[in-house]
């Protein structure tokens, strides 16, 4: 029997399709447009927005370098890299977590970057103290609450979240997710380990529902009536202020509450990015880092996710304005989000927060 | 023949060394898997897993089990029974359309249900609307749940119980029914003192397949929020890094899978099965009364249109109506017709190195049946951390060449056993003497199995490519675990986009894998309604 | 007490198809009745019509006065106390020996079953295998619990559809001959239906012969055999020759046959007599056990002869041959 031809066939396949094929959303448009391409740059995102790739196309079409991407889960990111090793034709990483620019930190899938132009843009406390990655825009976890059960001051600190009188009030979504990881990485350094772990437990035993959905369900459960506090990203509940009739309905019937300002502030976490440790564009990478933080780049990272800009005195998104005009945020070293993350699930599990 | 005598008497002979290879191909993922979870200590990770997690997951997935089985039998069982006794409005038609959600996987129904009998689903909404409660205000059977998952794998995978109990019906000895009658048994007594015992082997089975398949689900649970060991097996190896962790809970998983076949060997007991009747004469179907007909008509609709038309309606109206929404999923359809290609290509060679050794007994045969049998009752997730550790130990990365290859081996390893299938069947339908005779010119096993039961085997062969292709178009968590970087399948992005909440973008790969689910399960029923002994109607 | 079971004119169709029309049946008590037909000659209708399987297109049906079957009116099988035997046994596979004869004692209690499943078993020498699954019996095995399931409940008439014939030849006259005596001994109308001649005349006290859905001839069983009312149901009963009256060898029979007549006589009547006239030279002469068969050639004409193994002649001697009158039937020929 040639059991064998079926393997040679899937090495055909491998040799006719096996190639790179993350190409850009929009090759003929690359190669057609841009007469000339002076070089190349291949952006490995662990976002999936509609605007990247109008962003990327906005640089091709500026510096005349044409963008090829890869858009995948930040962990399948982390393990390709890793394999690709120093073949790796990853240029740029990108990420909307810092705890995940800090595995690829850790994982030395990333290289230092000497930039000026960064270094005074961005704030320190959004930057990899060894500038291995930038924070390009940031967003807030905060608390979202029914105004017709909850009053504000019932719900303005995260421990609110675990208080006895909100039993049966809570919605969250799966403590598996990025978000939740990382907020909890911020209160093991807040709290200690075992505060934060009884708060866990305390907003389990809160729990309206069993974890599910994303942060949009959680906003929808409240306005729907099931629960009347959550735990959401702020650009989340600001796009729904921009989405669908019944979108719009269920997010009139809720409020955000901007946790701990009378102490740390509320959490913060960026997306940002990084120089690939083998990147073999360096310049272009640094080049498109820069171009982010510039007020094209800051614009189109955020116009759709609703993201707040890093840069002082960039454009603000539309939709924002619904947010309070000022408030405090978390100043925190954001590396340490990654650091805590496996501590972060542990506790979860542990509590039971599925 | 006891199989110390068999080791004894065994010759290797020129069929043996495919059959060998083939078995072995099969065998190394759930090996290799098994090996891992026994040797490795499974890490800090499993320490954690084993402390937190395994006894959520445990109970989830025997929790699981036990309410799908529960269904599933309270409904595939009666259903069956229905469209096989009586005659009723439709009946004809319902005897096949309940076989077709066997083409959507339990994950797609999972997207569906989930959005349908959501908070913000038509269902909910309306009632809030009307009623102007909030959702405190009412109960609403909640889709993301324990009950909820049973649910969503009792509407994909019923048609496999009802598959062998429809069988079991149709063939048993109309003659012992009858002589049931003449002893007096009313019709209820007839159902559960005679058809079902009768039909309980073959009931079994079917319910040890659908077992096997909701034991092995990964999307519906992932999606629907239910902690189940393989749900914990790719978390392990996805957010904890770490396979050996993940084999430890293969391991449990396999416990459990292993004990579903013992249990199912067990039913059949001493008690004969089916005695397969000598002489077929027509299931004289009674002809239930006008009111009674109707009603079993409104069972049927009623269960075709839940386990079906229901969910994927909702799927089609969530393309139709958000058409902004759906993302591209070009280079995912060339994935997947590559990466299912590949696999159903090997799985095909191998099931017809299995299919044409079937039928010349031997221990070498034997083993090759044996180990892709065993694989097929191996969940993905499994078998995939097999290849994964497999690669791991050779230091091949996931990005290139290795990891196709990789995927498309387990996929074989998995699929096979159903490939060969109807290849087997086909096989079946040739007298045994036309092999006993190519034997007797003088002609080697080898030269028997290629120039005397290939052309006959090649007769099924194409439904068995089918089926290996769909299987391996449909399967999920494995798929997850080892397609090569930057190749997403279907089945991978409608889990993807479910996962973001973007369900109107999950909706349209979701229908494509459903509508090449179809396929087969169109071509299973056809074969079904030409192959019935004795049945003219 | 027993009673008949009576079909009168009772007729079946399958759509435009009659496939059993007009047959009119009685069936005595503590008499077997074998209905002898070839396939398709509606045998298994006629009794599905009797057991209530299926639904009757005209006439009637009848156990002593009581009406069963009647055109759109049918007492279903399970009401009607007529026990049933099958080709394939139809035992059922999940239970024992015991449990399958006890299945229609459900009425008696279970105690009361149980002793009466036994009494059964040991009546038919089962005793032994009373814990055996039917996969676990042999073929006789498996029939005589048949008939001890059917029995059991004391119906009050008993169908029997091929009984005997999956069953080994070797087993088939004993396995038989206990099944028939304790049927016998229940003094009920029973049924035989089978397509086996030799069955039926060693079986039954009657003979009922099924052709086309129509009934040809009913009576004693000695009685057909020796007074067939035609060719067909002669040739039914057994192997003969036929011979037409214009092909008959001179001085073979004494009577006038009429023109257009046929004869036909069974092998055995037609006997070795070297004082005979009339010759005949044997072709072939084949043993079957203690008879031998001889396939004869008499001017022209063959004729089929079973005579005694010690006495036969060898192929190619020349014999002299007469006719046994009693076995020797003259019809006006309907098929010729």
């Amino acid at each position: 029997m040639k059991w064998y031809a079926s393997l040679a066939t899937a090495c055909v396949f491998l040799a006719a399709c096996g190639a790179p094929s993350g190409d850009s959303g929009e090759p003929e448009a690359a190669a057609e447009s841009v007469a000339e391409p002076t070089g190349l740059l291949n952006v490995y995102s662990a976002r999936h927005y509609d605007s990247d790739k109008e962003l990327y196309k906005r640089f091709e079409d500026e510096t005349g370098i044409r963008v090829r991407f890869r858009e995948s889960g930040a962990a399948e990111l982390l393990e390709a890299m890793k394999a690709e090793g120093d073949n790796s034709p990853a240029d740029v990483i990108i990420s909307s977590d810092a705890g995940t620019l800090y595995r690829f930190k850790d994982a030395g899938l990333m290289q230092p970057v000497e930039s000026e132009l960064l270094a005074t843009r961005i704030p320190e406390h959004f930057r990899d103290p060894d500038n291995h990655w930038y924070g390009l825009a940031k967003r807030l976890r905060v608390i979202v609450y029914d105004p017709a059960r909850v009053e504000p001051e019932q719900v303005d600190e995260y421990a609110d979240l675990a208080s006895a009188n909100l039993e049966g009030d809570v919605c969250m979504r799966s403590s598996t997710n990025i978000y939740n990881l990382s907020l909890m990485g911020e209160l093991i350094d807040r709290l200690g380990k075992d505060t934060a772990e009884a708060w866990a437990r305390s907003v389990v035993a809160n729990f309206a529902r069993p974890p599910q959905g994303g942060d949009t369900g959680q906003i929808e459960a409240i306005a729907a009536g099931q629960c009347s506090v959550a735990l959401v990203n702020h650009y989340y509940w600001v796009r729904m202020t921009q989405g669908s009739d019944a979108q719009r309905k269920s997010v009139e019937k809720t409020m955000l509450s901007f946790p701990q300002q009378d102490s740390w502030g509320a959490h913060v976490n960026v997306t940002g990015a990084g120089v690939a440790a083998h990147a073999p564009h360096k310049e272009a990478a640094i080049q498109f880092i820069e171009w982010l933080a510039g007020e094209e780049g800051q614009f189109l990272l955020t116009t759709e996710t609703k993201e707040i800009p890093l840069v002082a005195g960039a454009e603000m998104p539309e939709g924002l304005d619904r947010l309070p005009p000022d408030f405090k945020e978390s100043i925190f070293p954001l590396n340490q989000l990654g650091e805590n993350q496996a501590e972060a699930q542990a506790i979860y599990d542990r509590a039971g927060w599925n | 023949m006891s199989a110390l005598a068999a080791i004894r008497r065994f010759r290797f002979r020129s069929i043996d060394g495919p059959a060998l290879l083939a078995g072995l191909i099969i065998a190394v993922p759930v090996v290799v898997t098994l090996f891992a979870g026994l040797m490795n200590g499974g890490g800090e990770a499993w320490t954690h897993i084993r402390d937190t997690l395994l006894t959520g997951y445990t109970t989830g997935t025997l929790g699981t089990l036990l309410l799908t089985a529960l269904m599933t039998l309270a409904v595939a069982v009666p259903a069956a029974w229905l469209v096989t006794m009586y005659q009723f409005p439709g009946r004809g038609l319902f005897e096949w359309l309940l076989i077709l959600p066997l083409a959507a996987p339990g994950y797609v129904l999972a997207y569906a249900y989930a959005d349908l009998m959501g908070l913000m689903g038509p269902f909910q909404t309306a009632i809030r609307d009307v009623t102007g409660w909030t959702a405190r205000d009412y109960w609403f059977p909640d889709m993301r749940s324990l009950p909820g998952l049973a649910f969503v794998l009792t509407c994909a995978l019923y048609p496999y119980v009802y598959l062998t109990a429809r069988a079991a019906f149709v063939s048993q000895s109309v003659c012992a029914l009858e002589a049931a009658r003449s002893l007096g048994a009313s019709s209820a007594r007839r159902f559960w003192q005679v058809a079902l015992p009768a039909a309980r082997p073959a009931i079994a089975a079917g319910l040890a397949l659908t077992l096997m398949e909701a034991a092995a689900d990964y999307g519906a649970a992932e999606f629907l929020g239910v902690p189940t060991l393989t749900f914990g097996i790719v978390r392990a190896w996805q957010s904890f890094g770490e396979p050996a962790a993940a084999a430890r809970l293969a391991l449990v998983l396999v416990v459990i899978v292993i004990a579903l076949i013992l249990t199912e060997r067990h039913t059949r007991g001493r008690a004969g099965s089916q005695q397969s009747s000598t002489r077929w004469r027509s299931v004289s179907r009674a002809r239930l009364p006008r009111w009674a007909g109707l009603g079993a008509m409104a069972a049927c609709a009623l269960l075709f249109l839940t386990t079906f038309v229901l969910p994927m309606s909702r799927l089609v109206w969530l393309v139709m109506e958000s058409q902004d929404q759906i993302a591209p999923i070009g280079r995912a359809l060339v994935n997947t017709l590559i990466l299912a290609g590949s696999g159903a290509a090997l799985a095909f060679v191998l099931a017809m190195v299995i299919a044409l050794t079937a039928r010349q007994s031997g221990l070498i045969a034997g083993f090759a049946r044996l180990m892709a049998s065993t694989g097929y009752a191996i969940p993905g997730a499994v078998l995939a951390l097999g290849a994964l550790l497999v690669m791991g130990y050779l230091d091949i990365t996931l990005t290139g060449a290795g990891a196709i290859v990789a995927l498309a081996w387990v996929y074989a390893s998995r699929f096979t056993t159903s490939g060969a299938e109807p290849m087997v069947a086909a096989l079946g339908r040739a007298p045994a003497s036309m092999g006993y005779a190519a034997e007797s010119l003088g002609a080697s096993p080898l030269r028997r199995a290629v120039s005397v039961d290939l052309p006959v085997a090649l007769s099924g062969a194409m439904a068995g490519a089918l089926i290996l292709f769909v299987e391996s178009l449909k399967e999920l968590p494995a798929t997850l675990m080892l397609r090569p970087f930057n190749w997403d399948t279907l089945s991978v992005r409608a889990n993807a986009y479910a996962t973001d909440e973007r369900l109107a973008a999950a909706a349209l790969p979701s229908l494509l894998i459903t509508l090449a689910g179809l396929l087969p399960v169109i071509l299973l029923s056809w074969r079904l309604s030409h192959s019935r002994p004795g049945d003219t109607q | 007490m027993s009673v008949h079971l009576t079909a009168t004119n009772v007729t079946r169709r399958y759509g435009p198809t009659a496939v059993v029309e007009g047959v009119s049946l009685t069936l005595e008590p503590g008499n077997i009745t074998a209905l002898l037909g070839g396939s398709g000659a509606g045998k298994s209708t006629l009794l599905r019509l009797f057991a209530g399987l299926e639904p009757l297109d005209g006439g009637e049906i009848r156990l002593g006065d009581e009406l069963l079957s009647a055109p759109g009116k049918t007492v279903p099988a399970e009401k009607r106390r007529i026990g049933l035997i099958f080709q394939d046994f139809a035992l059922f596979p999940h239970l024992t020996a015991a449990q399958n004869v006890a299945f229609g004692l459900k009425s008696r209690g279970k105690e009361a079953a149980r002793l009466l499943a036994a009494e059964w078993l040991e009546r038919l020498g089962l005793t032994d295998r009373a814990g055996a699954y039917p996969h676990e019996l042999s073929g006789g095995e498996q029939q005589r619990v048949a008939i001890a399931r059917a029995l059991a409940p004391e119906p009050a008439a008993i169908l029997m559809d091929e009984p005997f014939s999956g069953l080994d030849p070797a087993l088939r006259g004993s396995v038989r001959d206990t099944a028939l005596a304790a049927i016998r001994e229940a003094g009920i109308p029973a049924l035989l239906v089978t397509h086996d001649p030799t069955e039926a005349l060693e079986s039954a006290d009657c003979i009922a012969i099924l052709q086309g859905g129509h009934l040809l001839q009913q009576g004693e069983a000695a009685e057909i055999y020796q007074r067939p009312q035609s060719a067909a149901i002669a040739a039914a009963l057994g192997p003969v020759s036929r011979i037409r009256a214009a092909d008959l060898p001179t001085g073979l029979v004494g009577q006038d046959v009429p023109v257009g007549a046929e004869l036909i006589v069974r092998p055995e009547g037609v006997l070795q007599d070297e004082s005979s006239t009339v010759r005949a030279s044997v072709t072939a002469s084949q043993l079957t056990g203690p008879l031998c068969r001889l396939l004869l050639e008499c001017q022209g004409q063959s004729l089929t002869a079973l005579v005694p193994r010690m006495t036969a002649p060898k192929a190619g001697t020349e014999i002299g041959i007469r006719l046994d009158p009693t076995l020797t039937f003259i019809f006006q020929s309907a098929d010729s």
